[in-house]
């Protein structure tokens, strides 16, 4: 049963509230076809998907927004870097479910300020020149949100998931597939294939024919099993990658997630390591150049993480630290984006 | 981007072309009780959910339904039955995606043919008497079908999202929730307390708040490391269903997917196997029977299969042979659960 319903702004609000500069949305039509061009090998360059776990709050957000736009003029020529502006966390059982459900963690959801609190958040940050990213946790009402994104994620918990990937092959955004939760790639691989090709579903009382994305990509993040950003994996994944028909074949590897978990914990310090073993892993297989096209990082103002449900709107920390998974603080992001860059520069063949 | 759009018919154009009568809705609401008491333990008969990997040909499956609805009547004291009426399914890349998107394999999709084709398919077959059950494989467009059936499958593919996990959430009708394809029972479980919790969540423009289902509970089904219904797995799903604050603790084996697979393939005759083994166990350890429910099995008329891609609508059998998974044939089903009622009378 369903109860309490509360009718939302329709998109048409939600846009005509926070609305975009026509230099926006051309921006995220470039923006989107750079991202094409690295995966396509066309372009050299690295991609960076950098950003907190959750787009809260809204001012650190923002702040983190600036920093990065800085960051990113000064290493365009080799890196590519996305701001993750995540809205929405799925959950198990309980906890908090993002800024877009409940733009207040101490108050109750309510989503008619949370979509408006994501619509302006993710249009200051484009306006500001910073390319966007961002998870489908669902597949309906994504009209106001998603012409902003530049990246989009399939999430791990979803990647198997049909609707999910019928959603991914209809989009114009270049879309990463997660490998699943258990870690496989195989999974992944599938995924990717399934939103490379064509589908015919039912969509909100039509029948529709998606076109397929031919920039699926897939998206190494860990699984139960370990992570599987190790140079065995690569090769894994690239040869998966190589024996089907696709159009895209490229892997992004997230630094973050079960890639970061060391003796059980998440530890976003070790984000860092993943990066730098596989650019080292780069430097001396330069075949897999033509597969790994970037990194995903969880970073924020502040390392680390706290846990709202033990917090009060008096003792949280809002200058910038996560209230969900750990983030990499940005002293150690800045130093990790600009060494990047500069061992980019040396290592990449064409 | 999307193309060729195409309006379909509302759900109640496609309710009004086939209608269901009071009596057949009466008959639904009766049948759901039933299967939640079977799930709590007030009422100590096995659910099986029987019938078609697909719901295709039409009148195959009618036929199916009609020795179903025959036989589910003579075992009703030890057994309720539910005939799997299932009219989607996911695929990875191509493949017949079934009857709802595609009602003739050979031609084009058609959605709206196939909407007609799928409801007048269930109402018929509840008009026989028989509950039904489907498979949630997409969230939304539901009516027209999700208020005829008795019992909603979650599959493994869809278990760990949130969408799907939402939906189940907001269901009257009680939802199985698979374990994932890695074969996590763990994952399962998660699964089963997200559905009976309830959820605050985007639904066509509003926001909802989910009564949660209490009615939530877990299919076992194997996995990539194989199969998951073996005594220890039982134990195992006992175990990590009751230590949560969960309404309800049951599961139901599904007998086929990977719980079927020996040496590498599905063999659709070995789901009787796993049933008899399982059933050996409730009476060896009268202690799992508070979380063993009942079965899902595979069966159409024909065992075995057909790769519908290889065949033409001169060579194909519309006899009732699968042309998804592999099905056990009619009569060795009609054996199976008429042995598993008798097994089970002694309880």
């Amino acid at each position: 049963m369903i109860k309490n319903i509360t009718k939302l702004p329709t998109a048409d609000e939600i846009i005509a509230a926070n609305p975009l500069s026509e230099e926006g949305l051309a921006r995220v039509q470039k923006d989107r076809q750079e991202v094409r061009d690295i995966l396509d090998g066309k372009d050299d360059r690295l991609l960076f998907i950098v950003g907190p776990c959750s787009a809260w709050p809204f001012d650190a957000a923002m702040e983190y927004g600036r920093r990065l736009a800085k960051v990113a003029e000064e290493v365009k020529d080799d890196i590519k870097v996305i701001m993750r502006v995540y809205i929405q966390k799925p959950r198990t059982t309980k906890g908090w479910t993002g800024p877009v459900n409940q733009p207040d963690p101490f108050g109750k959801p309510d989503m008619v300020k949370g979509i408006h609190y994501a619509r302006k958040l993710m249009v200051n940050l484009v306006e500001m020149g910073l390319p966007i990213a961002d998870e489908a946790v669902f597949t309906h009402n994504a009209r106001g949100f998603i012409e902003l994104i530049t990246w989009l994620a399939i999430g791990a918990r979803s990647t198997e998931d049909q609707e999910h990937r019928i959603h991914a092959s209809a989009l114009e955004c270049p879309v990463g597939l997660k490998n699943p939760t258990s870690g496989s790639i195989r999974i992944g691989v599938n995924s990717v294939i399934a939103a490379q090709r064509p589908h015919t579903a039912g969509f909100d009382g039509y029948q529709v024919e998606t076109t397929g994305n031919k920039y699926a990509h897939l998206v190494l993040r860990g699984g139960s099993d370990g992570p599987n950003y190790h140079l065995d994996d690569l090769y894994k994944a690239q040869e998966i990658l190589e024996s089907e028909d696709l159009h895209a074949r490229a892997v992004i590897v997230d630094a973050s997630h079960e890639n970061s978990r060391i003796r059980g914990s998440k530890n976003p310090v070790h984000q860092t390591d993943v990066i730098r073993e596989v650019l080292h892993n780069l430097r001396l297989h330069t075949d897999l150049q033509k597969t790994v096209k970037g990194f995903m990082l969880e970073s924020f103002i502040k390392t680390g993480n706290q846990k709202a449900e033990a917090l009060t709107p008096e003792t949280i920390d809002m200058d910038g630290l996560s209230i969900t998974d750990p983030c990499l603080g940005w002293e150690e992001t800045e130093a990790l984006i600009r060494d990047v860059a500069s061992l980019y520069s040396k290592i990449r063949t064409a | 981007m999307i193309t060729n759009i195409r309006k379909l018919p509302t759900s109640d154009e496609i309710i009004s072309a086939h209608p269901l009568s009071e009596a057949g809705y009466a008959t639904i609401a009766k049948d759901r009780e039933e299967v939640r008491a079977i799930l709590s333990g007030e009422d100590d008969r096995l659910l099986f959910i029987v019938g078609p990997c697909s719901a295709w040909p039409f009148v195959a499956a009618l036929e199916y339904g009609q020795r179903l609805a025959k036989l589910a009547e003579e075992v009703k004291d030890d057994l309720k039955l539910i005939m799997r009426v299932y009219i989607q399914k996911p695929r990875t890349t191509k493949g017949w995606t079934g009857p709802v998107n595609q009602p003739d394999p050979f031609a084009d999709p058609d959605v709206e043919k196939g909407a007609m084709y799928a409801r007048s398919l269930m109402v018929k077959l509840i008009e026989l008497g028989l509950p039904i059950a489907d498979e949630a494989v997409f969230t939304h467009n539901a009516r027209g079908f999700i208020e005829l059936l008795s019992w909603v499958a979650i599959g493994a593919r869809s278990t760990e999202d949130q969408e799907h996990r939402i939906f189940a959430s907001a269901q009257d009708c009680p939802v199985g929730m698979k374990n994932p394809t890695s074969g996590s029972i763990k994952i399962g479980v998660n699964s089963v307390i997200a559905a009976q919790r309830h959820h605050t969540a985007v639904f066509d423009g509003y926001q909802v708040e989910t009564s949660g289902n209490a009615y939530a509970h877990l299919v076992l089904r194997g996995g990539a490391n194989g199969p998951n219904y073996h005594l220890d797995d039982l134990f195992k799903a006992q175990k990590l269903l009751e230590e949560q604050d969960l309404e309800n603790t049951s599961l139901v084996i599904d007998a086929s997917h990977e719980n079927c697979r020996v040496q590498g393939d599905k063999n659709p005759e070995y789901q009787r196997d796993v049933i008899r083994e399982v059933m050996y166990n409730l009476q060896k350890h009268p202690d799992l029977r508070r979380t063993v429910k009942g079965f899902m099995l595979e069966s159409f008329l024909k065992t075995g299969n057909q790769k519908v891609e290889k065949l033409t609508p001169e060579s194909i059998d519309v006899h009732g042979l699968s042309i998804t998974d592999p099905c056990l044939g009619w009569e060795a089903t009609e054996e199976l659960i008429r042995d598993a009622a008798k097994l089970h009378s002694k309880r």
